[in-house]
C-alpha cells in the first residue's frame, strides 16, 4: 500500500481538486483507492456527493480498539472509496497531543487498511500543524499543488523546510504546478523557473473552469468531461506520480 | 466508470455503516420493466438514471470454479474496444474494475496489486477459463438525498445469455444491485422494498451468468476432483465399489481434455490422482469384483501412473523453481538455465502423456473401466462382493489406520527417506478410503480425521518433493559436467539448490514428529475405533 498526502500550507490553490482528481484517476486505472478527507471543511467529501460526517468524529478516527475500515464508504465511482470528514477534525491536533507518540498516530491507523487498498489518498487541511506532522509521517510522497507565483513558490520552500524537520521518515516532496493561466505571462514565466527544478513534475494541471464546476457536478472531471485538457492532466499527474513512486499502474 | 455490477446478496457485514448499523452492500435482486418506474414514484427527482451502456461479459473461472466455491465473482468484459475485468470479492467490500490490455490466462499474468492479491490464494495454479458468458445492457441509477448526496446506487442489468459462437442462447433477465451509500440505511431499505413490492420471495441465486453457463454445458460446481459418493451402509459390496469406479471414471474423463490441451498442470494432477484412487479403490477391496477384470483395470491404471510420472513430477519441480528462484535473488539466473531444461524435459514428458492419451490402448480401458463400473458381475460372485460395504469399510480403514500407526512407530530417529516414502504412500491408501467412505460416517468426526491425516501428508509429500528436488539437481550437475560446456555459476548455484533442498528437507522432517504424535494420539485412537468399529 502507498500513501500520498496532497498538502500545502497555502489554501485556494487546488489541493482538494487535486486529490479528488487523482485518487479518481489513480481508481480509473485499476487503483483500489481510499481517499481519506481529513480537512473539517469536507470539499472532498462534498465533491463525492457524500456527508462529511464521522460517526464519533475525532475520537472515532484515533481510537485504535475501532477498525477504520468499518467508517470507509464505497463511493460512486469504481475502486474508489472514501473515508469522510468530519468537522471535528478542526480538534484532530489536541487530540493528537493528548495520547502517546502523537505524530505516529495517524500511521498507525492506516496500517490495518493496507490488505484492503492499494493507495490511500489524504487531503489534509492547508495548515502547518502537529495534524501535517503526523500526515507526513504517514505519507510516502507529499504531492504539494504550486500556483505559478512567487508567493506559492516561497509556500514550497516552507513545505520544504518542514518536511525535512518531521524527523527520519522522510516522505518525497512532489510538487506540482496547479491552476496555470496561460494567458498570464507572469505565471508562464514563474512555471518556466518552476519546471527548471527536477523535483517538479512534469505535469501542469491549467486553470479550468471544468475544475470549478465540481462544485456544481459533485463528481471528478474525468467523470463528467473526460476529454477536457484538465481531466486528461490529472490522469497524466497520476501516471507521472505512479511512475517517480514505483506504483505499478495496472493495466494487464 | 461507473460501479459495475454484483451478483449475490451475500454481503459482508458492517463494511462502510456505523457499529450499529449494518450496511445494506451489493444485495441483487431480481426486477423487471416496472421497476423504474416504482423508483420513480417512490423517490420522484432524487431517482437518477443514467443512460445505458453495453457490454459484452465473460464469466471466468477455473475448471473446478474456485472463484465460484469461494464466493467470489470474476468476469472479463468487453465495452466498446476497452478491456475490463470486474472482480467480487468474497471478502473485500465495493467493486474492482481493472482495465487490461491483454486478457490474463493465469492469475499471475495480472499486474501485481488488489486483484492479484484476491485471486491468488484462491485459483492457485488454474487456468482463468470462459465459463459463461452474456450480452448485458448496464444502467447505473442513484438516489440523492435533499442536499444532494447519494444515498444509493443501483445497477440495473439485462443479461442475454450467449453460447459459443456468441449467438443468443436463451431469453434476457433483468436484476438490480442496490448499495447503499453512506450511512444512512433507510434510503436503501426503502429501494428494496419498493423493488420486492409485488414480486414472490427472492431467487436465492440470483446470476443470470451463473445460469449462462448452460449454454456451455457447465453449470458452477459441476466439477469436483473429490470424490462425490452417497453409499448406503448396507449397500453391496462389489455395488459400492462399481459407483466408487464409476465416480472416479467421470473424473479422469473430465480432465483428459485438458491435460491434452496443456490448459493447466492441475488437470494432469487431478487425472492421476482419480487413477490413484481407482488403483487403490481395487487394490483395497479385494475379492469384490471378478478378478480377472479387476487385473485387466489395475493393468491399464499402472500403466497410465507410470506413464504420466515424470511429467508430473516436472510439474512439481518447475513450481518449486519459483520459491528457489527468489531464494537466490540475483543469482537467478544460472538458475534459468536449470529451468529451461526442465521446461524441454517436460514438454517431452507431456508428449509421451498425450500419445497415451490419444492411443487405442487409453480408449480400450476407458471401455473395460466403463464396462466394470456400469454392469453388475454375473454369477459366480467373489466372496466379499455381496457384503454390506460398511462392513468392509470399517475393517479396511482400521487396518489402514493401524498399519499406519505400526510403521511410524517403528521409524528411526531421524526417519530414513524410504521408510517415510512408504508411510506417505500408505497415508494416501488412508486419506482415499476415508474418502470413498465418507458419505457412511458422521460427517463432522470424518472431517477432523481427513483434516489431521492432510496435515500428517503435507509433510510427507513436502519431504518426498525435497528428496526429488535433491535428486534432479544433482542429475542436472553430472549433465552440466558431461556436457563440458558447464559455467562454473550454473554449478554453484546448482549446488546451491541441493543445499536448499536438504535444507527445507530437514525443516519437514523435524515437523514430522508433531504431525505424528497428533495423528497417533489417543483421541485419535479412540475416534477410529468408535466411528470404524474396532471396540
Amino acid at each position: 500500500m502507498h500513501t500520498i498526502a496532497v498538502w500545502t500550507i497555502k489554501g485556494g490553490v487546488g489541493k482538494t481538486a487535486a486529490a479528488v482528481n487523482l485518487a479518481h484517476a489513480a481508481a480509473t486505472s485499476g487503483t483500489r483507492t481510499l481517499l481519506w478527507d481529513l480537512d473539517p471543511q469536507g470539499a472532498t467529501s462534498f465533491y463525492l456527493r457524500a456527508l462529511p460526517r464521522l460517526e464519533g468524529g475525532v475520537e472515532t478516527l484515533l481510537d485504535p480498539a475501532l477498525d477504520l475500515l468499518a467508517y470507509v464508504q464505497p463511493s460512486e465511482f469504481a475502486n474508489l472509496f472514501l473515508l469522510p470528514a468530519d468537522f471535528s477534525y478542526r480538534n484532530l491536533d489536541l487530540e493528537l497531543d493528548a495520547g502517546d507518540k502523537p505524530r505516529k498516530r495517524l500511521a498507525k491507523r492506516l496500517q490495518p487498511l493496507a490488505s484492503d487498498f492499494d493507495l490511500i489518498v489524504i487531503d489534509c487541511p492547508p495548515s502547518v500543524s502537529l495534524v501535517s506532522e503526523a500526515v507526513l509521517r504517514a505519507a510516502d510522497a507529499v504531492l504539494v499543488p504550486v500556483i505559478p507565483t512567487t508567493l506559492s513558490m516561497r509556500t514550497l520552500e516552507q513545505v520544504r523546510d518542514f518536511a525535512a524537520s518531521v524527523g527520519k521518515h522522510q516522505p518525497a516532496v512532489l510538487p506540482f504546478l496547479s491552476m496555470l493561466d496561460r494567458r498570464k505571462w507572469m505565471h508562464l514565466d514563474t512555471a518556466e523557473r518552476c519546471l527548471a527544478d527536477p523535483a517538479f513534475l512534469r505535469t501542469v494541471i491549467p486553470s479550468a473552469s471544468v475544475v470549478e464546476r465540481m462544485g456544481l457536478t459533485r463528481a471528478p472531471v474525468a467523470a463528467t468531461l473526460p476529454s477536457q485538457p484538465a481531466a486528461k492532466a490529472f490522469g497524466e499527474l497520476w501516471r507521472e506520480v505512479a511512475e517517480r513512486l514505483g506504483i505499478g499502474t495496472a493495466t494487464g | 466508470m461507473l460501479l459495475s455490477s454484483f451478483s449475490t446478496s451475500s454481503a459482508p457485514a458492517n463494511r462502510g455503516g456505523t457499529a450499529t448499523q449494518p450496511m445494506i452492500e451489493a444485495l441483487v435482486l431480481p426486477a423487471d420493466e416496472a421497476s423504474f418506474e416504482s423508483l420513480r414514484e417512490g423517490f420522484g427527482e432524487s431517482f437518477v438514471l443514467e443512460p445505458p451502456t453495453a457490454a459484452r461479459v465473460t464469466l471466468l473461472d477455473s475448471f473446478d470454479w474456485r472463484i465460484h466455491e469461494a464466493g467470489g465473482r470474476l468476469t472479463l468484459e468487453r465495452c466498446g474496444r476497452r478491456d475490463f475485468l470486474h472482480w467480487r470479492s468474497p471478502q473485500r467490500s465495493g467493486p474492482y474494475v481493472l482495465p487490461i490490455s491483454a486478457e490474463p490466462r493465469f492469475v499471475r499474468d495480472l499486474p501485481p496489486g488488489f486483484l492479484r492479491a484476491e485471486l491468488e490464494p484462491i485459483v492457485e495454479l488454474r487456468a482463468l477459463l470462459h465459463l459463461a458468458a452474456a450480452r448485458v445492457t448496464r444502467r447505473a441509477a442513484r438516489i440523492r438525498d435533499d442536499i444532494g448526496n447519494t444515498v444509493v446506487h443501483l445497477v440495473f442489468e439485462d443479461s442475454v445469455p450467449l453460447d459459443t459462437s456468441r449467438r443468443p442462447a436463451g431469453p434476457s433477465r433483468r436484476t438490480v444491485v442496490v448499495q447503499q451509500i453512506g450511512t444512512r440505511r433507510r434510503p436503501a431499505q426503502r429501494a428494496i422494498e419498493l423493488l420486492r413490492a409485488g414480486r414472490g420471495p427472492d431467487d436465492a441465486a440470483i446470476d443470470p451468468l451463473a445460469d449462462a453457463a448452460a449454454a456451455r454445458g457447465r453449470r458452477p460446481g459441476d466439477y469436483s476432483s473429490k470424490p462425490r459418493l452417497a453409499l448406503r451402509a448396507d449397500q453391496p459390496a462389489e455395488e459400492a465399489l462399481r459407483a466408487i469406479l464409476g465416480d472416479l471414471l467421470t473424473t479422469l474423463r473430465a480432465n483428459v481434455e485438458g491435460v491434452i490441451d496443456d490448459t493447466d498442470v492441475e488437470f494432469l494432477h487431478d487425472f492421476r490422482v482419480a487413477v490413484r484412487r481407482a488403483r487403490s479403490a481395487i487394490g483395497q477391496l479385494k475379492e469384490v469384483l471378478p478378478q480377472p477384470a479387476v487385473e485387466t483395470l489395475a493393468e491399464g491404471l499402472g500403466w497410465l501412473g507410470s506413464v504420466s510420472n515424470p511429467c508430473r513430477d516436472l510439474d512439481v519441480a518447475l513450481q518449486d523453481m519459483e520459491g528457489f528462484k527468489a531464494m537466490l535473488g540475483d543469482e537467478a539466473v544460472p538458475v534459468d538455465e536449470i529451468e529451461g531444461r526442465l521446461r524441454r524435459d517436460r514438454a517431452a514428458a507431456l508428449r509421451r502423456v498425450r500419445a497415451a492419451l490419444r492411443s487405442r490402448r487409453f480408449a480400450r480401458l476407458l471401455t473395460h473401466w466403463r464396462e466394470l463400473a456400469e454392469e453388475a458381475p454375473t454369477a459366480p460372485l467373489p466372496a466379499h462382493a455381496a457384503l454390506p460395504v460398511a462392513e468392509i469399510a470399517g475393517a479396511r480403514i482400521l487396518k489402514a489406520y493401524r498399519r499406519m500407526l505400526k510403521a511410524g512407530a517403528k521409524l528411526a530417529d531421524p526417519p530414513a527417506p524410504a521408510a517415510l516414502h512408504r508411510l506417505r504412500i500408505n497415508a494416501k491408501k488412508l486419506r482415499y478410503l476415508l474418502e470413498f467412505f465418507a458419505s457412511l460416517y458422521p460427517e463432522v468426526a470424518l472431517a477432523r480425521l481427513v483434516k489431521e491425516l492432510k496435515g500428517f501428508q503435507d509433510v510427507l509429500g513436502g519431504f518426498n518433493d525435497m528428496e526429488l528436488q535433491r535428486a534432479r539437481f544433482v542429475a542436472i550437475a553430472d549433465q552440466l559436467i558431461a556436457s563440458g560446456r558447464a559455467r562454473p555459476e550454473a554449478l554453484f548455484a546448482v549446488g546451491r539448490l541441493v543445499d536448499a533442498a536438504a535444507a527445507r528437507q530437514g525443516d519437514y522432517r523435524r515437523e514430522f514428529a508433531d504431525r505424528f504424535s497428533s495423528f497417533a494420539s489417543r483421541d485419535s485412537r479412540a475416534l477410529y475405533a468408535r466411528l470404524f468399529g474396532g471396540g
